[in-house]
């Protein structure tokens, strides 16, 4: 419609100026700092050895990618982070789902468990993750699961160990976002016809059947929301890294390494850390777009 | 519903507007000079000094305080990128020194040649200049710090009797690491069960009380170590056996390959010595072993060794003056009876490689003290604004006014300090101040050392794989050498 | 697909029913022990914010030995709590009305004007969703000192910025669902696009426009990063700087946790309670918001 046409760039762009700001610019800027060998806070000129008269004299090629990827800790750091990603989604959208089928089962008080699964998203930073230490060092360690008590040695010492951390993060990180996806599966769940669950008893479907061919299928957008988020939000998760393990014991996460970069060498090499910042891009652009085009395609097979 | 709505989001822009506006109209500087303090802890004192100076002189200061924590480089990186530059920053040590002046940001203050500020910067003693040829000065140290082990007088009072304290102090000071190993094996073995014991030290015999007292009966180990703050075993502890081979951070930050490998045997003295350190343990709850627990920062971390010690329940403490604050905030009382006695470890005359006569002796009777940040001054800036800075730092360093503040409100023992007229209201700055009346220092080596090294890569090993084991034995020893050498060297 | 064998129709029932209680009482316990474990935290925060630092470190489940206020108070005092309060509050709302604003419109009209440019755009800010915050970190920040935007106003605009793609992806997904009949109807009677964003398209967009002010203000509010490079240790300080700055000022090393712990109970309870009033329309929000898109 011409109307509509008409008015199409003037409320575009103020958004687009935003963008631009803060996005895009930096961002620009940012991947042409991989190409230099920028200090934070001057160019370095890599053939006087001292600060470069023009950014041009600072350029290093792709000299960051290379150390990039011959750095151990940031390959390390890429390995672990797959590997987290992997438990947290797992850990997150299970946990995630089982609280959606169990508050729309109830009949009572559903509104008060939600509330109070949805409670811990509402705070963040860094200070919880200092009480969730507290919990894994103190409370599981010494009192719940020590060996006077229940004694289960693999919940012990989680913080300490580069497999165990793994899942303590994951555990601080299903804590404090299972609640919200729970609601987004609620309200996937609550879209799906229940003349498709009475049809199937009918028939004497028993409840995982129907869970496997009505539920799980009648989810899939749900499903596909919930994956991007969490995929994204665990390739780039770091305040609870820092509060929880601070890098000890091999459990440096991405986002962590590219901004220790910079403490690891001295002067510091910002276009080292840029560069693996692109890299960490790349990599998160590539598997949450791969991950929505197979559950959108899924979606459409239903 | 939609008046009400309207009505809040009046009020929420006319709220905003009162918070936006006083980021706006800032044409003029409103300012002379800008400094940066990276000494978080003094933040408040150091804005009343500034308005001091504005008082007494008319010059406008602004003033940043910001935690010596991992922030504090970012922090100032975005403040040099920023057009409003400062005009004073700090450099903690030699590490940061490199970025600055690649960068062309900091001022060589040698090249400053007239004026009370130049007899200054010619003045501060070569031991404490930031420089990285011993040519050039780049800052005027904050003040000196010092590390040892702290021990409670009254508890070597309820040790060794009322009338011993002095004698036994300067005893500890004095004796050999063999003589010290000793002492912390009799108080262990005291501990568990108390009985009249003699133990030689400086040659002479002292006996340990036959029964507990009100402080003693709450000893369960010898030491309160920290053992999940890597920087305490990785930076300092580290930093006495470098001092073996490295007089200064110049010299290490210079030395060649050959020089880094003879650090063996200082660095084997130094796992030996850990390893006595981390054997006898005080805990929070009970004596404690090396292992998983001793590394998590709930149990071991930085309050709970000041929490161990200030209870009594440990001799002594491996720390700095700094953590005078932490322990006064405990038990005040203990706070006041405070001294240092040297950490010692057990060097073979061969292991030392310095060449200014120092021997194993003095070592193990020397406390390292060091200036733990520098002001610099900024070159970027107008010169005029730098004659300003180096203004206000003569008047900080030399006018009543200024050493008020030094001493009495931030707590700084001054690097300027004249060791035998100069007390500060603090036991730890106080006996740090004996020790430099007697000579008996050593420098900061580990701060020449590559940039991570001692800390994040060595302290970081010792933690991962040695703190969390039981038993060390001489393979460890020789493991843990090695692997420091090793690094360094990579690193270099 | 076993059926157990018809005994009578009046056992079958009760036996169904009881059935059905027991996996209902079960049920609850589950959700009842989740529920704990969820609150646990809070609840070691809480018994906390009463403790003197040595009867934290040593019994840190206890209950506090005597009810006290004076370490809650002193952390208000500490922080600043009414001014810093102010603050966070003046940011997270300018920036979240901003976010609403600018987003709902330019969303609008990408759905409703479909073009190349439209697509394109709409990919832009989707495709911004993934830049992780450290690639452009320390541009952004030089940028904006260049322009004279360092501040508290510079920050509205960052979070405007940041908060943008989330937003009008929520908008975009949920103005798809909206029939144009009404807004054709709309044009036909002569009302100018202004007249039809305010009148006619915003009242329709009720619902998500509460979940995009949800999920922007939750971590604008406890965001620390940005306003840390931003405005750092200057007066105009928000909770989570206030709380930062307290911790460092408390000590060089170590956790202040007598300091700490009232702090972040202080700092949240504003959320909490912001969170118990409004919790019907978060939930609804971010379900409408899942769904739609």
């Amino acid at each position: 419609m011409n109307f509509y046409k008409k008015w199409f760039w003037p409320l575009v762009i103020p958004s687009l100026l935003l963008f631009t700001m803060v996005i895009l610019y930096p961002f620009i800027m940012g991947v042409v700092n991989s190409f230099l060998a920028w200090r934070g806070t001057y160019y370095f000129d890599p053939d006087t050895g001292t600060r470069a008269t023009s950014m041009f004299k600072s350029f290093v090629g792709f000299a960051n990618y290379k150390e990039a990827f011959q750095d151990t800790r940031f390959i390390s750091a890429l390995v672990y982070t797959v590997k987290y990603t992997f438990i947290a989604v797992i850990f997150v959208n299970v946990a995630a789902l089982a609280l959606a089928l169990m508050v729309t089962k109830i009949t009572k008080s559903s509104g008060i468990y939600r509330t109070i699964f949805f409670l811990p998203n509402m705070l963040g930073g860094l200070a919880l993750g200092f009480i969730w230490q507290f919990i894994f060092q103190i409370i599981f360690t010494d009192i719940l699961f020590s060996p006077e008590a229940l004694y289960l040695p693999f919940l012990r010492y989680m913080t300490q160990d580069s497999t165990k951390a793994l899942f303590a993060l994951a555990m601080l990180n299903t804590w404090q976002y299972a609640g919200y996806m729970m609601i987004i599966y609620v309200a996937g769940l609550n879209n799906i016809s229940a003349d498709y669950y009475e049809a199937a008893s009918i028939d004497g479907a028993s409840y995982w059947y129907s869970f496997r061919k009505i539920t799980i299928p009648m989810l899939m957008p749900s499903f596909t929301i919930v994956f991007f988020m969490t995929l994204a939000n665990s390739f780039k998760l770091l305040d609870q890294n820092v509060a929880l393990t601070d890098g000890e014991f091999g459990t440096r996460l991405l986002a962590m390494q590219i901004l220790r970069t910079v403490k690891d060498t001295a002067p510091p090499n910002y276009g080292k850390a840029q560069a693996q910042a692109v890299i960490f891009f790349i990599l998160v652009a590539g598997i949450t777009l791969t991950q929505v085009a197979i559950t959108k395609r899924k979606e459409v097979e239903m | 519903m939609k008046k009400s709505l309207i009505v809040v989001l009046v009020l929420l822009m006319a709220f905003s507007a009162s918070v936006f506006a006083q980021g706006a109209g800032e044409a003029d500087k409103g300012y002379d000079i800008y400094v940066y303090n990276s000494k978080g802890e003094n933040a408040a004192q150091f804005a009343a000094m500034c308005a001091a100076y504005e008082a007494e002189t008319g010059i406008r200061v602004k003033n940043f305080s910001i935690g010596s924590g991992q922030d504090h480089m970012e922090t100032l990186r975005s403040e040099m990128n920023s057009r409003q530059m400062p005009s004073i920053f700090s450099i903690q040590s030699l590490k940061e020194l490199p970025e600055w002046k690649q960068g062309g940001f900091v001022l060589d203050l040698n090249t400053v040649t007239s004026g009370d500020f130049a007899k200054m910067v010619a003045a501060i003693p070569q031991g404490l200049r930031l420089s990285s040829d011993g040519k050039t000065s780049y800052g005027i140290p904050y003040n000196v710090e010092g590390y040892g082990f702290i021990v409670d007088r009254d508890m070597l009072s309820e040790l060794f009797g009322p009338s011993k304290v002095d004698a036994v102090l300067l005893d500890i000071k004095a004796a050999t690491y063999e003589e010290w190993e000793t002492l912390v094996k009799t108080i262990d073995a005291w501990i568990t069960s108390p009985k009249a014991t003699s133990v030689k030290l400086n040659g002479k015999s002292y006996t340990l009380a036959s029964s507990k007292g009100k402080l003693s009966k709450n000893l369960n180990g010898v030491f309160a170590v920290m053992g999940a703050e890597k920087w305490t075993y990785g930076d300092h502890f580290i930093n006495v056996a470098l001092n073996a081979v490295l007089t200064s951070e110049t010299e290490a930050q210079q030395a060649d390959d050959a020089k880094v490998k003879s650090l063996k045997g200082a660095l084997l003295a130094y796992a030996k010595a850990l390893d006595l350190k981390t054997s006898y343990l005080a805990g929070l709850k009970g004596r404690a072993v090396r292992g998983q627990d001793f590394v998590s920062s709930s149990n071991f971390g930085y309050d709970q060794a000041v929490q161990i010690f200030a209870d009594s329940k440990a001799v002594f403490f491996k720390q700095g003056n700094w953590a005078f604050g932490n322990i006064a905030g405990v038990n005040p009382a203990q706070a006041e009876r405070l001294e240092f006695v040297p950490v010692k470890m057990p060097f073979q005359s061969q292991d030392i490689k310095r060449t200014d006569g120092t021997t194993v002796a003095k070592l193990n009777s020397s406390i390292p003290v060091f200036v733990p940040n520098y002001y610099a001054v900024n070159a970027m800036v107008p010169k005029a604004e730098q004659q300003k800075a180096f203004d206000f730092l003569y008047w900080m360093n030399n006018s009543d006014t200024g050493k008020k503040y030094i001493v009495e409100e931030f707590a700084f023992i001054p690097y300027n300090a004249d060791p035998e007229t100069t007390t500060v209201p603090n036991s730890l700055g106080n006996s740090i101040i004996d020790y430099m009346a007697s000579g008996n220092t050593l420098s900061a080596p580990y701060n020449g050392a590559p940039a991570s090294w001692s800390g994040d890569v060595v302290g970081l090993r010792i933690m991962e794989s040695y703190l969390t084991k039981r038993n060390w034995t001489a393979s460890d020893y020789e493991a843990i050498a090695n692997y420091a050498i090793d690094q360094w060297l990579a690193m270099k | 697909m076993k059926k157990t064998p018809p005994i009578t129709s009046n056992s079958m029932n009760e036996n169904y029913f009881l059935k059905k209680k027991i996996q209902m009482a079960v049920l609850y316990a589950v959700l009842s022990g989740i529920a704990i474990y969820t609150l646990a935290p809070l609840w070691l925060l809480l018994v906390n914010s009463f403790k003197s630092q040595s009867e934290i470190i040593s019994s840190p489940l206890g209950l506090p030995s005597e009810i006290t206020f004076s370490y809650l108070s002193n952390a208000m005092k500490e922080i600043n709590f009414f001014r810093a309060l102010f603050i966070t509050t003046a940011i997270t709302s300018t920036s979240v009305l901003l976010i609403v604003i600018v987003s709902s419109m330019a969303a609008w009209i990408m759905v409703r004007n479909k073009s190349k440019a439209s697509t394109i755009v709409f990919m832009c800010f989707v495709a911004a969703m993934l830049i992780p915050f450290q690639a452009v970190m320390y541009p952004l920040i030089q940028f904006f000192d260049d322009i004279r935007l360092k501040s508290a106003t510079g920050l509205v605009l960052m979070y405007g910025g940041f908060g943008l793609s989330m937003s009008v992806f929520l908008y975009h997904g949920f103005v798809k669902s909206v029939p144009r009949g009404v807004e054709e109807a709309a044009t036909i009677d002569g009302c100018n696009i202004f007249q039809m964003y305010i009148h006619v398209v915003m009242p329709l967009l009720k619902s998500i426009t509460v979940t995009v002010i949800v999920l922007n203000s939750m971590w604008i509010w406890n965001d620390y990063l940005l306003p840390f490079l931003v405005i750092g240790n200057s007066p105009t300080k928000t909770l989570v700087l206030e709380l930062y700055f307290a911790r460092i000022t408390a000590g060089q090393f170590g956790n202040p946790w007598q300091l700490i712990f009232p702090s972040v109970m202080v700092s949240i309870i504003p959320i909490i309670i912001v969170y118990l009033f409004l919790q019907k329309y978060i939930v609804k929000g971010i379900s409408d918001g899942a769904i739609k898109s």
